[in-house]
């Protein structure tokens, strides 16, 4: 049978309770077998001196065999004093004398003719440990047979026995479980630099991508597997820095182009030209603007103690959309607290992705209705439209990288969704998207509150710079 | 308005160029931090227009040997750097106002004239929009040329939505100043105000619109056209 145990302590200590227990029985067993023989030797000797005894005092004459016992002696052999009992048998086993009332031999064969042979039965609530003595007189050999009835209170050889049986298990056992309890701290000293490895592996998040597991203290079993593990991080995080100054350098190259195009472009004096150009001008720049965002969310993590104010956040998404919004005949509100609502993450990071988001129902609202942004104090965000909607097979496909519904318009790419859920991932937040009662879609973000204690309003700072938002001024 | 135009890509310079001529700015252009320093150094501009990525170094250099003489001319940053982060830094180093590449030469005319029509800056006595002339100095409003009786919490109102025309003004920043710090501030006063401006203005023909931005703020801009 094969038990699976879940933890190194569990196994050490259930193998050891195993391995105690077993000596425990094996020692206790021992002792008591130890001491019955012990017991056993001392009551043989006490029985073999009594026969001698007896034998100085049988003779073997021409009437048959006599036993003149001196008082005391016979005493000694009557029945109730110290228990014991006598018989002599002779050559043919029959009873020369006997103690006993009912002249029976203590016991009958078998009889060894040189050696003192010894028996133990029980009779009724009497247990009798006895030795056959063979005598030699003459031709003929008589048996002494004496024996003690163990039972008798005044026999303490037994319950000496008994007695320190039942004294060591006292105090074998506390010792053995004092053992198993240290056992089990050695135990834990032993593995406590394992565990503090494994817990400080444990807090290694994205955002803590520069922790490395400690070698000191380690037990040399588990240094590969630490080692191991180090070597993984330091991987990983040079390539998340190589993705990132790739990224960087990309957006570089690629912006600048771009810029010089739609300057052309918006000083071009053949106007017609120019507004023919400008619409696959600016989706390519959407595209590019948007693959560099992604990419650089790919490779982000998000510090542990980033905090941003998601009011402030879609305040200025909001605000940056609502000139389009309004071009097309659309408005924009927000439904919320009026105080600052705190959340763990990134300004920037989380106001791209409102932004996406609601420029996406600008996009696809019906003109002259509002998009409708909610936030609740406990940081959930959603944005409602009143457009088509997005139909329950397309829920999960919307948020695919290029993924679009209608291929053949090209100014959008796709990937606007992707980079919010991308950033909704990054702050350990949950993304859903639903119908609208009466139409529409709406999408909803919960990300993580914060508690903060209330300061003076941030908006007296934005006074000194009216063009600054609070996003801008948010510093660690 | 004497422009300083930091860029180190000829073809962006030159076009650039032209787009903020046309636009009434006069523009001297330079490529690198050794030279726009010099730059600095001989002339007083009303503003810069800062690349970050320049052959001799960082464009923030330029910026702190600005800051550090005391100098506030407003800076504004157009640069490809956009990572998170990138605008904080800007902000946090003393520009102005950050705008990433590509960018369409409107915004950052726009841009410009909103840094320029700041309190203090020599252009921005007179603030217009669609038919509307706003006189700071004189404190008058005109609509047309006919002058209307705007009473100075509306006017203050008024200022502050043109000073930033086209974009969304937080209520909140609204309030701060309106009212000093003591003062009791009432929530609706701010909405009475736009409301009753609203209507003057309607039913002066000044050809603009203030929106109202709930949650968010309020806008005003030209009554216009639409795509719908």
């Amino acid at each position: 049978m094969k038990i699976a145990f879940k933890s190194v302590r569990g196994r050490i200590i259930w193998l050891h309770v195993l391995a105690l227990a077993s000596v425990f029985a094996v020692s206790s067993l021992a002792a008591l077998l130890l001491l019955r023989a012990t017991a056993d030797d001392f009551e043989q000797r006490v029985l073999a001196d009594h026969a001698q005894t007896v034998a100085k005092y049988l003779k073997d004459d021409a009437t048959g065999w006599t036993l003149a016992l001196p008082p005391d002696l016979q005493v000694l052999y009557g029945r109730g004093y110290g228990g014991y009992a006598l018989s002599v048998l002779d050559d043919s086993g029959r009873i020369v004398f006997s103690s006993s009332s009912g002249n029976q031999p203590l016991m009958s064969a078998p009889r060894s003719a040189e050696e003192n042979s010894y028996f133990r039965r029980n009779r009724g609530y009497s247990v009798f440990y006895g030795v056959n003595h063979p005598v030699q007189r003459g031709q003929h050999t008589a048996t002494i047979q004496v024996a003690q009835d163990l039972e008798n209170t005044d026999v303490i050889v037994d319950d000496v026995v008994a007695g320190f049986v039942r004294r060591v298990a006292w105090v074998l056992l506390p010792m053995f479980a004092l053992l198993l309890a240290l056992d089990v701290v050695i135990v834990r000293r032993a593995l406590k630099p394992v565990t503090t490895a494994s817990e400080l592996a444990r807090a290694i998040r994205p955002s803590s991508i520069g922790i490395r597991l400690p070698r000191q203290g380690l037990p040399r079993e588990v240094l590969p597997l630490v080692e191991a593990v180090n070597q993984a991080l330091d991987r990983l995080e040079r390539g998340f820095q190589t993705q990132r100054e790739f990224t960087a350098d990309a957006a570089h190259e690629l912006r600048t182009p771009l810029a010089v195009l739609t300057t052309f472009l918006d000083i071009l004096p053949d106007r017609v030209a120019a507004e023919q150009l400008r619409p696959h001008v600016q989706a390519m720049s959407r595209i590019v603007v948007q693959l560099l965002e992604l990419a650089e969310l790919e490779s982000s993590t998000l510090g542990s103690d980033e905090t941003a104010d998601l009011r402030a956040v879609c305040s200025e998404a909001i605000s940056m959309m609502v000139p389009v919004a309004l071009s097309e005949q659309k408005s924009i509100e927000l439904a919320g607290p009026s105080e600052p609502v705190w959340v763990r993450g990134n300004a920037e990071m989380l106001f791209r992705a409102i932004r996406n988001l609601v420029e996406n129902a600008i996009r696809f609202t019906a003109a002259g209705t509002t998009v409708e942004v909610d936030l609740d104090r406990e940081g959930f965000v959603s944005v409602k439209d009143r457009g088509p909607g997005i139909p329950a097979a397309e829920r999960e496909l919307i948020f695919r990288r290029f993924w679009r519904r209608n291929r053949r318009t090209g100014t959008n790419a796709g990937l606007g969704l992707s980079i919010v859920q991308r950033a909704v991932e990054l702050h350990g937040g949950a993304l859903a998207v639903a119908e609208r009662d009466g139409g529409g879609a709406v999408f909803s973000i919960q990300l993580t509150p914060v508690w903060k204690p209330q300061t003076h309003s941030k908006a007296s700072e934005v006074q000194r710079r009216p063009n600054a938002t609070v996003t801008q001024m948010q510093q660690h | 308005m004497r422009l300083l135009l930091v860029e180190d890509n000829e073809a962006l310079s030159g076009l650039l160029q032209k787009g903020l001529n046309a636009a009434g700015f006069a523009v001297d252009a330079v490529q690198s931090v050794a030279e726009a320093v010099a730059g600095l150094a001989r002339t007083r501009f009303s503003a810069i227009v800062l690349d970050l990525g320049l052959p001799d170094g960082d464009g923030y250099a330029v910026l702190e040997n600005l800051r550090a003489k005391g100098d506030s001319t407003p800076v504004l940053i157009l640069t490809a750097r956009t990572a998170v982060g990138d605008k904080v830094k800007g902000f946090n180093r003393g520009a102005d106002d950050y705008l990433g590449k590509p960018f369409a030469l409107e915004e950052l005319v726009a841009r410009l004239q909103a840094l320029l029509r700041r309190p203090g800056v020599l252009l921005g006595a007179a603030l217009q929009l669609g038919r509307l002339t706003f006189d700071t100095a004189a404190r008058e409003i005109t609509v047309d040329g006919q002058l209307q009786p705007v009473p100075p919490r509306e006017a203050a109102v008024l200022e502050i939505l043109l000073r930033r025309s086209g974009r969304v003004v937080p209520k909140q920043v609204i309030e701060d100043q309106l009212y000093g710090l003591s003062d009791e501030v009432n929530s609706n006063a701010v909405e009475v105000y736009v409301h009753r401006l609203r209507r003057q203005l309607s039913e002066a023909g000044a050809d603009v619109e203030i929106h109202t931005i709930r949650g968010v703020g309020y806008l005003i801009r030209q009554t216009r056209e639409d795509r719908v």
